[in-house]
């Protein structure tokens, strides 16, 4: 994986993937909703509640996902340097906060009817909330420092400090009595019949797209902001020369 | 050993210079006696609610003297003079947590009774709230030097510091509050002291590499 | 003592610390911090009765009862059972041999004042016609232990 390191091929690889990452990107979305809104069919328990899984579901794997992302590309930027390391792991927190905003608010509207309460403070639920302050501390403390480098070093390790919390968010429904229902994979399978998984991992695999998308755009962005720095450090330095 | 040559400096200087331990114990006690003002004198209510009031002034308690902790003594150029004649950033990191623990953690614990019993908290729950101040309060100070090393030389400190702070300190509320609320319903609240022991345990391990790690990036930067 | 030695015990004693520190916090998991509380937990204990508490369970087949807006059932963890009354209106989700908890007063040991009433949902999700099949074969897991009682 090391050859990924150097920004110019990741810059390469990032651009052939990236007409791809759309076309799955629409496709996946579009047939997913299909899915999600009129094919797959309601639940036995929650009746047509259950569409709002479709979304929560997926934005909640997201929200992981992206953290283990700056998690991972924090500690190989503070092992080995890796300069993209640093950009994943910088242009996943913006786009992991809104998965976890989505996961909350699209949680909350199916806890009212379902539960009863918009809101409880079980494990499952703080410890998502956590996650959503760790991403905003890590967007705060990344642009906090006049020299770049040293705060992307810093973000990295706060970044590693708060990775603690994937698997309490993973296990919280295991470890404690909760409110939120236990994971719908397990050691006895997958407690969702077919027909709905269906629209699930369509729609997760439209997450994941955009997920992608999102983060070659930034990345993008941050690669082009390095170059004109370096360009305009380049030219007032011919100048005085 | 150089930690405890330190360490008396550290105290000296603390308790000459800034009163911070003072200070500290004035603004935890200010604060909460706004809470019978504000919630009202109900003493069920108020003795239902003192261990999470006095837990969540604690938690604050512990952040409000951060942004100096580290940040004078990198300034004055302490820092670098320590470091230059061959102490560890080891040692510097463990002396500022022992210091900010000594300063912040050690006077809430000191006035708890007090202040429990201002609250309507019961005898038997005091004792359990003190143990469980004893067990939370070293992992608060870790976890807030951390923070303090985070943001050395950053924009916006004030801020900063509770933002990433306060976060990572939430599992020490809710394990040291549902300690005193466990014990007042019967229950046994061994799981939680052992909880936090550990997390006391791990963040003892962790923190003090990380800051010295923060620090020589702070320095050699 | 040399700087390498130092670091060598700071390194030892630090992994001898994160271990026991991991294998302390994973022990205590299962009696520390919990949303509610089972039937069971609540037998042999005191409970004040201003103290608000939740328990949860499922709801017990054949005991809900409706006088008006006031409902009472019984919830079960399959070893001891709690009479729980409430006012109010319940949540969609409530069904009998379902997951409850309820929030509220233990007024004596085995009754129990519900303020509020929140479903506990499983982690099942399937169709009507499906959750009916494989309720006829006979191989239903979702709620397999309150159907027995």
């Amino acid at each position: 994986m090391h050859f990924m390191a150097n920004p110019n091929i990741f810059s390469k690889i990032m651009e052939a993937l990236i007409p791809w990452v759309i076309v799955i990107f629409v496709f996946s979305g579009t047939l997913g909703l299909i899915f999600a809104l009129f094919i797959s069919p309601p639940d036995y328990q929650q009746g047509d509640s259950v569409r709002i899984m479709y979304v929560h579901v997926p934005s909640a794997w997201m929200a992981l996902f992206s953290y283990l992302m700056i998690a991972l590309g924090s500690l190989s930027f503070l092992i080995w340097r890796h300069p993209v390391g640093s950009l994943i792991a910088k242009a996943s927190a913006p786009v992991g906060a809104i998965f976890t905003i989505l996961c909350l608010v699209t949680g909350m509207i199916w806890g009212k009817p379902m539960w009863g309460t918009y809101w409880v403070w079980d494990a499952r639920l703080t410890s998502m909330l956590i996650l959503l302050f760790l991403f905003i501390g890590y967007m705060l403390i990344g642009n906090a420092f006049e020299n770049q480098n040293h705060g992307n070093k810093v973000a990295s390790i706060f970044a590693l400090a708060g990775s603690i919390n994937l698997p309490i968010i993973k296990f919280s429904v295991d470890w404690w009595n909760t409110l939120h229902q236990p994971s719908i994979f397990s050691m006895k399978g997958i407690s969702v019949s077919n027909e709905m998984l269906t629209p699930l991992f369509l729609m997760a695999i439209c997450f994941q797209s955009y997920y992608l998308l999102i983060l070659f755009m930034n990345i993008k962005k941050q690669i082009a902001i390095i170059k004109i720095n370096n360009h305009i450090i380049l030219s007032i330095s011919k100048k005085e020369k | 050993m150089f930690l405890f040559e330190l360490l008396k400096n550290e105290i000296k200087i603390s308790s000459l210079n800034r009163g911070d331990s003072l200070f500290v114990a004035i603004f935890f006690l200010v604060t909460i006696s706004l809470f019978p003002l504000g919630v009202g004198p109900d003493t069920i209510t108020l003795s239902r609610i003192a261990p999470g009031i006095i837990w969540i002034m604690a938690l604050l308690t512990s952040i409000v003297s951060l942004d100096r902790l580290l940040s004078d003594d990198l300034d004055d150029g302490t820092t670098e003079m320590l470091v230059s004649s061959n102490i560890d950033y080891t040692i510097i990191a463990l002396t500022k947590i022992i210091t900010h623990w000594l300063t912040t953690g050690l006077p809430v614990i000191l006035m708890a009774p007090l202040l429990g019993l201002a609250l309507q908290m019961q005898g038997s729950s005091i004792g359990t709230l003190i143990i469980s101040l004893f067990c939370g309060t070293p992992t608060l100070s870790l976890i807030g030097t951390f923070g303090s090393a985070l943001t050395l030389n950053a924009k916006h400190r004030g801020i900063l510091i509770p933002l990433l702070v306060l976060p990572l300190n939430i599992p020490i509320l809710i394990f040291g509050s549902s300690c005193v609320t466990l014990d007042n319903i019967n229950f046994d609240p061994n799981g939680s002291f052992l909880v936090m022991i550990g997390i006391l345990l791990i963040a003892i391990t962790l923190c003090p590499l990380a800051i010295s790690i923060l620090l020589k990036m702070s320095i050699e930067k | 003592m040399k700087k390498k030695t130092i670091r060598l015990y700071y390194f030892l004693v630090g992994f001898v610390a994160l271990v026991l520190g991991a294998s302390l916090i994973l022990n205590a998991f299962e009696d520390g911090i919990v949303f509610f509380y089972s039937p069971t937990d609540l037998k042999f204990k005191k409970i004040d009765s201003n103290q608000k508490i939740r328990i949860g369970g499922l709801v017990k087949l054949g005991t809900l009862t409706q006088n008006n807006e006031l409902f009472s059932f019984k919830v079960t963890d399959n070893e001891e059972n709690i009479d729980v009354r409430f006012t109010g209106i319940l949540p969609d989700l409530f069904r009998e041999g379902q997951g409850v908890v309820a929030e509220g007063y233990l007024i004596k040991p085995g009754e129990f004042n519900a303020i509020e009433i929140l479903a506990k949902h499983d982690e099942n999700y399937m169709p009507r016609e499906v959750a009916d099949a494989i309720k006829a074969s006979g191989e239903w897991r979702g709620d397999t232990e309150s159907d027995k009682q």
